[in-house]
């Protein structure tokens, strides 16, 4: 299995990488880290004329600057740094711990937290497609074709499996992308960077690139964690959930909650925003009886289908025990104290 | 596509090589170089057994383009024997009965060091998460962290260290 050969950009600058995205906009994949796309090549998967190499800007690109209540992360950051910056663990270690669990510490070295947030969708059916090198079956939305193997059906509706680790965490944290083009920046929410479709799963314009994430630096009283579930430990998420809980002053096990944010990933096509545990949990304190009902309201809106390495029903255990674990975990914290994944 | 003549400086050494951008370093590193000691596993960044150390830190050279790492020190397997003298973690390797088919060791032992440099006296958690990346079919990795375990006090020993 070899790279193919196709043209490589190598910008030195986000002015110059903007310049080759004007031009080349769908012709061109853009490569971080490389551990997602790199795949994705060496298996035909895509097929991209040129590959948007951002390696030279990693200097530009690597930072986490603390500021005016925000938290800035370059888009090139790798997570080996998000799992040890002192600033992270000083205001939001519940994100460096997310970052250490995330795959192999190979893989965290050279990963991004950009990369994280746009990591591709998944389906058996997508991603083993070319495996023997030839297509083994007809090709399904997500590779331009016209089926799904999931569903069997030609309605363009793709089950391909969002599971990124970080989304579930920097969704309730409050997160913003910023994201540019030579039209000019904007920002958005890192929900709102999702379009729910499997076969194109982010709202990036063709031109666009994601340079930065920010985040508002927790307040006092709330407790954030992020705990996922999979087969080994180096495999992306079956079934994952990111929970900050806000408290009224010192965090603790009778404090009620001021407002809780849940986001899951592996649960469908994009990260879950689950609103209606967030509902059940405003003004209450937790109880497992609590605890139980929103365990169930996530199960309820996450989406599960035949097309990972773990079968539905036990990724639907596996999301009820996750919850009831994080949750009951956060019942009896300190003050902003996190839990490993 | 036009080949390019970079410097690839691989354990202490310095090869000249000319290489295509899109040439992993799995690939230089076997077929250019001809340092065949980093293993080709899965290709895909799953087994790890492609492992090398660049500037110290544990990479997968089957998703690292060579062209990358021109500036950087570049370690593998076959850099960490001296004067003919295993280094200790292979030597505990071998003691410890870690080596069985042998494919996945050079990537373990890479990354081994790498967990050694950063943590001279880990626990056997903090191995065993260290050496998540790495799979071994034939070991059930119990050797494998007694033999980190092992040269980890070896190391810590060492004649630049021995505490009188």
């Amino acid at each position: 299995m070899r790279l193919p050969r196709l043209k490589l950009l190598e910008p030195k600058s986000v002015k110059e990488s903007c310049g080759h995205l004007a031009e080349w906009k769908e012709r061109v994949r853009v490569m971080a880290g490389g551990s997602d796309v790199l795949i994705a090549l060496k298996r035909r998967l895509i097929r991209p004329e040129a590959l948007l190499d951002l390696h030279r800007l990693r200097p530009e690109l690597s930072y986490i600057t603390e500021g005016t209540g925000t938290i800035r992360i370059g888009a090139l950051t790798s997570l080996s740094t998000l799992e040890t910056d002192p600033i992270l663990r000083k205001y939001v270690p519940s994100l460096s711990l997310a970052a250490s669990g995330v795959a192999s510490p190979q893989i965290r070295n050279s990963s991004t937290i950009g990369g994280n947030l746009l990591l591709d969708d998944r389906c058996h059916y997508y991603n083993y497609a070319n495996l023997p090198a030839i297509e083994i079956w007809e090709a399904c939305f997500k590779k331009k074709g016209n089926i799904c193997h999931v569903s069997n059906k030609r309605d363009g509706i793709c089950f391909a499996v969002y599971s990124g680790d970080l989304a579930a965490l920097l969704i309730p944290l409050g997160a913003k992308v910023c994201l540019i083009s030579n039209r000019g920046e904007r920002s958005l929410p890192v929900e709102d960077l999702y379009s729910g479709l499997g076969q194109r799963p982010f709202v990036l314009e063709p031109d666009e690139m994601l340079i930065e994430v920010a985040l508002p630096i927790p307040k006092i009283g709330s407790v954030a964690t992020y705990q996922k579930f999979r087969l080994q430990d180096v495999d992306y998420a079956m079934a994952g959930i990111g929970v900050v809980l806000q408290g009224d002053g010192i965090w603790g096990p009778s404090s009620p909650i001021q407002s809780a944010r849940i986001a899951l990933t592996a649960a469908g096509s994009a990260p879950v925003r689950v609103k209606g545990a967030e509902e059940l949990l405003r003004d209450r304190v937790l109880t497992p009886d609590l605890i139980e009902q929103a365990a169930e309201l996530c199960v309820k809106q996450a989406r599960f289908f035949s097309n990972v390495h773990l079968n539905p029903g036990a990724r639907r255990l596996a999301l009820l025990t996750l919850v009831r674990q994080c949750l009951t975990r956060l019942m009896a914290s300190q003050h902003k104290e996190e839990m490993g994944p | 596509m036009n080949k390019r003549l970079v410097v690839l400086q691989i354990n202490g050494v310095l090869y000249d090589v000319a290489i295509l951008p899109t040439w992993t370093l799995l690939e230089v590193l076997r077929e250019t170089v001809g340092l065949t000691g980093t293993k080709e596993g899965c290709n895909v960044g799953e087994c790890g057994a492609c492992t090398v150390l660049v500037d110290g830190r544990p990479l997968l050279a089957c998703l690292t383009l060579a062209s990358h790492c021109v500036g950087k020190e570049i370690l593998t397997i076959e850099g960490l024997a001296k004067g003919g003298r295993l280094h200790p973690l292979q030597q505990a390797f071998v003691d410890e009965g870690a080596v069985q088919c042998g494919f996945c060791t050079p990537g373990l032992i890479m990354v081994a060091k790498a967990i050694l440099d950063r943590n001279p006296l880990p626990t056997e958690d903090e191995i065993r998460q260290g050496i998540v990346g790495n799979l071994c079919r034939c070991t059930g990795y119990t050797s494998v962290v007694r033999a980190v375990t092992h040269a980890a006090q070896v190391l810590s020993t060492g004649p630049d260290e021995k505490e009188i």
